[in-house]
């Protein structure tokens, strides 16, 4: 399958700008490559300040990387004008883990949803509609909170309404940031769910976009990936086939990670204290 | 350290920018201080003209300027006409005065305000709360003028209190105890007013600063940990308070310097207000602007002093 | 003891069977419900009716998703409820005294020396601008100990106990230098601080990484055995549960509807719900469900309204095995076969 979505090499220094002025300089990727293909599900997991978060800014294009290059079909974003950008950018979507500040609490659910429509100026009123009811329908939310204001939504429905607006603009790749980790495991599982219906392979695979869960936890990274990518220190040290991640872990940083996820009734036989 | 140097930095550019304004408007304004001579008949333009020259009225603004500041570095700051001195020591012996006054009245006007808007914001909502937030509003709707004349009254009707003024006739006089105690007579009036005055933007910022830190998560913690009522108030909720209040006691410096400055022709406290007035009217140029730019120095210091103390407060300042 | 036993009810004792003889009770929260007042109006039913027994040198697992009463669970056991909340009835008996009824000094008293609460975020539960050491030193100070020497030595001394080194370092560091794993480290020494008898602890990993999160798990593990300290942690998370908890309780809808033996609970779950939820958090397998497109199991059907006053069993609007009683009246507890006891009708009733 073609690569749509590749970074080679990505290199991105953070200054975090304390309150008095001063700074400090952080590596947040140290040389990350990485290459997504068309409609296939990929996984990039690691600790906290591995460097994933980054990665994914700089992939959605919301960060500019200061070495390296990001290639979306064939262009390199990296060296990419604003003009360029603007165009790329609503095929690249990325959904936070807090999506109650990525709305505007006193906007509507359907004023979310054809907002971006109505910066394009294509639709009509009533295709815009119509869209925005079909939009709903495909990630599982009831047409009538389409009057509701993003604040009164649940954790869920939030992060269902963010996928939908991800989705307006038939994005190529939906980069997900921790969107699912703020969640009730029941409520994980539904939108992993719909995850797993937006890239079911029963569709072309042109036609259905491809998903990069951004994740610390590995169990339901394994749960949806076709492939994994491991971070460490602003690098991919590892990345494979699911299975091959799974059974054959080389890097330590994998086989730390699988070793905290797997904690499980079988390896953990020793009951303390009692 | 860094960060002092670079807000101290930031001062002196002030400053400069403020002495630049301070020409460039009082230039602007219509009229100087030998318009009026002009008007006698017996003054005859030659001498005008002589006159100007002498005090460098007919050079061109920059020049001027340039002027004006190598006599700052003299010690002068120029040269006033009406009392045909130099300036600075003029400006020096009333800015003395109104420092007196102010940092007087800040002092007293934050020992009221904290212990009261903390005590308000931990009895929120109570009868305590209420009445500190209802006469605060009060406060805050009595024009200041209005404030100030209205205690000018009491003092004069009562007699309690000398109605204007730095010291009595005859203070030289009298023993180093009895000349302060008779200062202090003299300034209890125009301190109170300027205290009183700031009393409802203190009390509603220090309520409302500390209301929100007992909010905030670590009080909640250190509740669970069983840290005493008394303590989280004052020691937890007011050391997270610290920050805007330390911001809001630079301002509130400049805000009371402002205040004295009308306070002062109120109560005819020779300080810099009554001072600057008098200039103004007769278009004493560089007693105009070395008063203007004193208050300047006096605001930036009490900014610089609020960084100061936000640099020993937080730590997320100093450690980088 | 035994005036502790003639308070606990038959019920109690029923699903007390097995591990409470032995072990001394510390601590007994009977019939807690709380409702919070939210300002728009209306009123949430947080917590229905608890009741909780915890041993001594326990470690009580409760299990429970957004809106199941877990966290108000924590905060009412040492009446830290928010302002808005009400506290309806109950009580929480700690070695015969009932929190509930204590005025505020008692209170102050009580909290921090002989039950602590941790929370979740670890970086707003300590104070920006004082050094942690102080921070710690602060509860001894709270607790009695008025000798500046000697806080200062019990606070080194607590730091080597929750560090692995550097407690120099970090005595002197302020919370913002510290890491979140690090930042809990200190949240936990001060809740040791006076060697309370009973940890409570509201998620306290919630938002560290799935590594981090393992060390402090093995933090608490040590502290229990090398204290003899109770815990009651609070989680969503189910699989930390494994090795760590003795017993597990399972809230839903601010009410407790299974508790038992951890292993037994956790690896045959006997209330539906408890069952569905376990089926759907994933588990770590060898990377061969993902090539079918293979869903996951999930719970039908949307999170209850806990605004309604319902007079059935909560879970029943998504349950796959309800029967019509479900829908009349609350089920009570009844004993589940495998040592614990479980809220379902299909057990009794």
């Amino acid at each position: 399958m073609d690569v749509v979505l590749s970074a080679e090499n990505l290199v991105k220094v953070c200054t975090a700008r304390h309150l008095g002025g001063a700074k400090t300089a952080i590596r947040a990727l140290d040389g990350a490559s990485l290459a997504i293909r068309a409609g296939t599900r990929m996984a990039i997991v690691g600790a906290s300040g591995s460097g994933k978060s980054t990665l994914a800014m700089c992939l959605a294009c919301v960060e500019k990387a200061d070495a390296g290059a990001i290639r979306f079909q064939n262009r390199d974003l990296a060296q990419a004008g604003a003009a360029e950008l603007r165009e790329v950018r609503p095929q690249i979507q990325l959904v936070f883990q807090d999506s109650s500040s990525a709305f505007n609490p006193g906007f509507t659910v359907s004023e979310v949803l054809q907002e971006p429509w109505l910066l394009q100026r294509k639709m009509s009123a009533a295709e815009r509609r119509e869209r925005a009811g079909e939009l709903l329908a495909q990630v599982g939310l009831a047409g009538n909170i389409l009057r509701r204001m993003t604040r009164d939504l649940s954790g869920g429905q939030r992060q269902r309404l963010a996928i939908a607006r991800a989705l307006t603009l038939k994005p190529k790749v939906l980069l997900l940031d921790e969107a699912l980790s703020a969640l009730d495991y029941s409520v994980q599982a539904q939108i992993a769910n719909l995850l797993l219906d937006l890239s079911d392979r029963s569709m072309e695979a042109t036609e259905r976009p491809a998903i990069v869960l951004i994740t610390h936890d590995l169990a339901m990274a394994a749960r949806i990936a076709d492939e994994i990518a491991v971070m460490e220190s602003g690098k991919v040290v590892e990345s494979g086939s699911t299975r091959k991640i799974l059974q054959k872990p080389e890097h330590a940083a994998t086989q730390a990670l699988l070793a905290c996820a797997s904690a499980s009734p079988s390896s953990l036989e020793k009951r303390p204290g009692v | 350290m860094r960060y002092l140097a670079r807000r101290f930095l930031h001062a002196v550019l002030l400053l400069g920018g403020a002495s630049v304004l301070a020409f460039l408007f009082t230039a602007l304004a219509p009229g100087n201080y030998f318009d009026e001579m002009r008007l006698n008949p017996q003054i005859s333009s030659e001498t005008l003209a002589a006159l100007k020259a002498h005090y460098d009225l007919d050079k061109p603004l920059g020049v001027r300027y340039a002027m004006w500041l190598k006599s700052l570095a003299r010690g002068e700051m120029g040269y006033s006409f009406a009392y045909n001195a130099p300036v600075a020591p003029l400006l020096a012996v009333r800015a003395r005065n109104t420092l007196l006054l102010t940092l007087t009245s800040t002092l007293l006007a934050w020992c009221i305000a904290l212990p009261l808007g903390v005590w308000s914001a931990e009895q929120s909502g109570r009868w305590v709360d209420r009445v500190v937030t209802g006469a605060s509003a009060i406060l805050l709707v009595i024009p200041d003028i209005a404030l100030a004349l209205g205690l000018l009254m009491i003092a004069v009707k009562t007699r309690w209190l000398p109605a204007g003024g730095m010291v009595s006739v005859g203070n030289e006089g009298l023993p180093f105890a009895a000349r302060i105690a008779d200062l202090a007579r003299h300034m209890v009036l125009p301190v109170a007013i300027l205290a009183l005055g700031a009393q409802p933007i203190l009390v509603r910022h220090v309520r409302a600063a500390v209301a929100e830190a007992l909010e905030e998560g670590f009080v909640r913690a250190a509740e669970a940990h069983g840290i005493p009522r008394r303590r989280l108030v004052w020691k937890y909720a007011l050391r997270a308070a610290a920050n805007p209040l330390i911001s809001l006691f630079g301002f509130s410096i400049g805000a009371l310097l402002s205040g004295s400055l009308l306070v002062e022709v109120i109560t005819s406290w020779p300080g810099l207000g009554p001072f600057l007035l008098e200039a103004i009217l007769a278009r004493d140029l560089y007693v105009v602007i070395g008063g203007v730019l004193l208050s300047t120095v006096f605001l930036v210091a009490g900014n610089f002093i609020a960084d100061v103390l936000l640099f020993w407060a937080d730590p997320r300042i100093r450690t980088e | 003891m035994v005036v502790l036993f003639g308070l606990l009810t038959e019920h109690d004792l029923a699903g007390a069977n097995g591990w409470l003889p032995d072990m001394e009770l510390l601590l007994d929260v009977r019939n807690l419900s709380v409702r919070y007042r939210p300002q728009g109006g209306g009123e949430v039913f947080a917590l229905r009716g608890a009741n909780l027994t915890i041993s001594a040198g326990e470690i009580v697992g409760v299990v429970g998703e957004s809106g199941s009463g877990k966290s108000t669970l924590a905060s009412s056991m040492i009446a830290l409820l928010p302002s808005n909340g009400v506290m309806d009835e109950g009580a929480v008996v700690l070695q015969g005294t009932n929190l509930l009824k204590l005025g505020r000094g008692e209170l102050e008293r009580v909290r921090g020396s002989r039950v602590s609460l941790i929370f979740q975020e670890p970086g707003a539960a300590l104070h920006p601008t004082m050094r942690v050491g102080a921070q710690i030193e602060e509860v001894l100070r709270a607790h009695g100990e008025a000798r500046k020497e000697e806080r200062r030595h019990a606070v080194r001394a607590l730091l080597d106990s929750v560090f692995a080194g550097d407690a120099e370092r970090i005595y002197f560091s302020y919370p913002h230098q510290l890491s979140g794993g690090q930042r809990q480290r200190i949240a936990i020494a001060q809740a040791i601080a006076c060697n309370p008898k009973l940890l409570i602890a509201d998620e306290p990993t919630a938002s560290l990484d799935a590594v981090t999160r393992r060390e402090i798990i093995e933090l608490l593990k040590k502290l229990r055995r090398e204290r003899e300290l109770a815990i009651l942690f609070i989680t969503h998370s189910v699989e930390l549960l494994e090795g760590f908890a003795d017993r597990v309780v399972v809230m839903y809808a601010g009410r407790m509807i299974e508790e038992g033996d951890a292993r037994s609970v956790l690896n045959a779950p006997r209330h539906p719900y408890t069952e569905a939820l376990l089926e759907c958090r994933p588990t770590l397998g060898r990377g061969d469900e993902v090539r079918n497109d293979a869903r996951i199991p999930v719970i039908a059907g949307e999170a209850p309204d806990l605004s309604v006053h319902s007079n059935a069993c909560a879970f029943e609007p998504r349950c796959a095995e309800r029967m019509k009683i479900c829908g009349e009246r609350v089920p009570e507890f009844y004993e589940s076969g495998n040592g614990g006891r479980v809220r379902c009708f299909k057990f009794g009733g």
